[in-house]
């Protein structure tokens, strides 16, 4: 569906099928998640008072409601909690298929990332499988994705 | 023990609109359709209305389709109702959250008959393009979506990513998942108002193209046009009701994390919760329940529904949907009789219970079940909210 006019219109205006791909919503809360990967640095917000790894970013700490947080960079190990391989046209910005995956990390057993699977096929994603952090550029923002790690 | 609303919210009527992929109709005009003939079906007339409840309310089209120029107030402004209570709202105990509120609200005595409603326009808003088209491009912040849109995550990826953690886990394999898709297939066949009616194959499921892994084109659920009307009254107050007021005998609701499909299996989710709790209050058990209408936007969901409601085992879902007798419409425990949204057509929230309804009412039709049913569960929701009703008739 293409149309000249499209260009014009706002972003808020606009639906999932005319964007390439959608990139992060750059906010107070979520800035330095989003801006780790300028610095090749995978940052979580970790509650300052009792260390828990808080994702998604939020204003109060669900296991001891601290208020003040600061975010620490991680080893951006982690395994595949669970993928799906997605075949469905959604958006322009894909090649398909591509893997939709949760990155559990290693730090924290219930710290789990949205992200893609990228560099390998998707034959070989597997849940469990270990990989580790890469990050692609998209305007503002810097997307963390995985790729499989060799594990000695 | 008399229930969680003390024998006190009954339904008493139920109604549709005109149902169809493409009605190219205003989702208002629709929604006074379906709660008229809910009222009429009842007995009762505009007058004796003194409650509205709806999800998802006014002005909610947070895509396309989900009829957001029928909330409480546009319905009771457009058919001149006198109502005291009303709520319409997104953020609800799922699709059955005006259900829900409606039944304390008869209960407590702050309102004696509620019309309930849920209408979508999906079909003629994707105009066949597909839900990508309806989607807006920027999440608002706080959504979910905010942090699976920049990696192509849209919500049966997210569902997916559940399904293939239950498979690995559980030995769910791909001829059980389907049997949810074919026995919702088979039963739509004997539905008048489904979107699909001609039968589906194991093999031509296993075929079919694959949307997002383990789910395929199948186990994701039909937009469509209509809207569904559900009559919640305080029991007692109908004389000689031309409908056996069906009792509303429990209901189950939770919330559980903020992006709920991320408790991966064997962590429990929102829909454990729910139906842990639709038995807390009744001494009915699922050994009684005669049909399980049970939420299928996904087919995955059914399979959670099961073993939340206490059916089968957690992670047996697989043994007991096998080969599709257990749950057809002469099994021992008929599931989604009315073709579910996978077959029926994505109500989104009310047809489950609808369906309820009719079954215990006995008018079913071709689908109706042999058995004369009184007792039934509907559902609705599977993710970050989920509800349920346990349902039964008396006389």
């Amino acid at each position: 569906m293409s149309n000249g006019r499209l260009v014009e219109r706002p972003r808020s205006m606009l639906t999932a099928d005319q964007v390439p791909r959608v990139a992060p919503l750059i906010t107070e809360l979520t800035a330095l998640y989003w801006m780790g990967g300028s610095v090749n640095e995978l940052r979580i917000s970790r509650c300052s008072t009792c260390d828990l790894y808080v994702h998604p970013p939020a204003p109060v700490c669900r296991r001891c409601h601290g208020l003040q947080f600061g975010f620490v960079p991680v080893s951006g190990r982690a395994i595949v909690a669970s993928f799906s391989v997605n075949y469905h046209h959604w958006a322009d910005g894909f090649e398909l298929p591509y893997v939709v995956a949760l990155a559990q990390l290693d730090e924290q057993d219930d710290l789990l990332l949205v992200t893609n699977i990228v560099g390998c096929g998707i034959e070989v994603v597997e849940i469990g499988m270990p990989i580790e952090v890469e990050f692609l550029a998209l305007d503002d923002a810097w997307l963390p994705l995985f790729h499989p790690r060799e594990v000695p | 023990m008399t229930g969680l609303f003390d024998s006190r919210a009954v339904i008493t009527g139920a109604g549709q609109s005109s149902l169809g992929r493409m009605l190219d109709r205003p989702g208002l005009a629709l929604t006074a359709e379906s709660c008229l003939a809910a009222i009429a079906d009842a007995g009762l007339e505009p007058k004796d209305i003194d409650g509205v409840a709806t999800y998802p309310g006014a002005g909610a089209d947070v895509q396309r389709g989900m009829a957001g120029d029928s909330g409480a107030g546009d319905v009771i402004n457009v058919l001149g109702l006198r109502v005291n209570w009303y709520c319409g709202t997104y953020e609800t105990t799922s699709q059955l959250g005006p259900i829900i509120n409606a039944c304390m609200a008869v209960a407590s005595g702050v309102a004696n008959h509620v019309v309930c409603f849920r209408t979508v326009t999906e079909g003629t808003a994707q105009k066949g393009r597909g839900r990508r088209t309806v989607i807006p491009a920027q999440p608002k912040p706080g959504q979910w979506s905010e942090w699976g849109l920049p990696f192509g995550q849209r919500s049966p990826s997210l569902i997916g990513l559940y399904a293939q953690r239950y498979m690995a886990q559980y030995g769910l394999t791909r001829e059980q998942l389907a049997q949810v898709a074919i026995n919702d297939r088979r039963n739509a066949a004997r539905n008048p108002h489904a979107v699909f009616r001609e039968p589906l194959s194991l093999s031509e499921y296993l075929g079919s193209r694959m949307i997002t892994s383990p789910l395929c084109l199948y186990d994701c659920d039909i937009p469509m046009d209509g809207s569904t009307a559900i009559i919640v009254s305080r029991a007692g107050l109908i004389k000689s009701p031309p409908r056996s007021p069906l009792k509303v005998e429990s209901v189950g609701c939770a919330t559980r994390g903020r992006y709920s499909f991320y408790n991966l299996p064997p962590t429990r989710t929102s829909v454990h919760d729910s139906g842990a709790m639709l038995w807390e209050n009744t001494r009915i058990t699922s050994r009684d329940v005669d049909v399980a209408e049970l939420y299928d936007g996904f087919s995955i969901l059914t399979l959670v529904w099961l073993e939340a409601l206490g059916f089968c085992g957690e992670g047996e879902t697989g043994k007991f949907v096998e080969g599709g007798d257990r749950i057809a419409l002469d099994g021992e425990l008929p599931i989604n009789t009315q073709g579910g949204q996978l077959s029926g057509g994505r109500l989104h929230g009310l047809g489950f219970l609808h369906e309820a309804c009719i079954q215990l009412w006995g008018e079913g039709g071709e689908r109706q079940l042999k058995k004369a049913p009184r007792v039934a569960v509907a559902t609705a929701g599977g993710g970050r909210f989920s509800g349920c009703v346990l349902l039964s008739r008396n006389d």
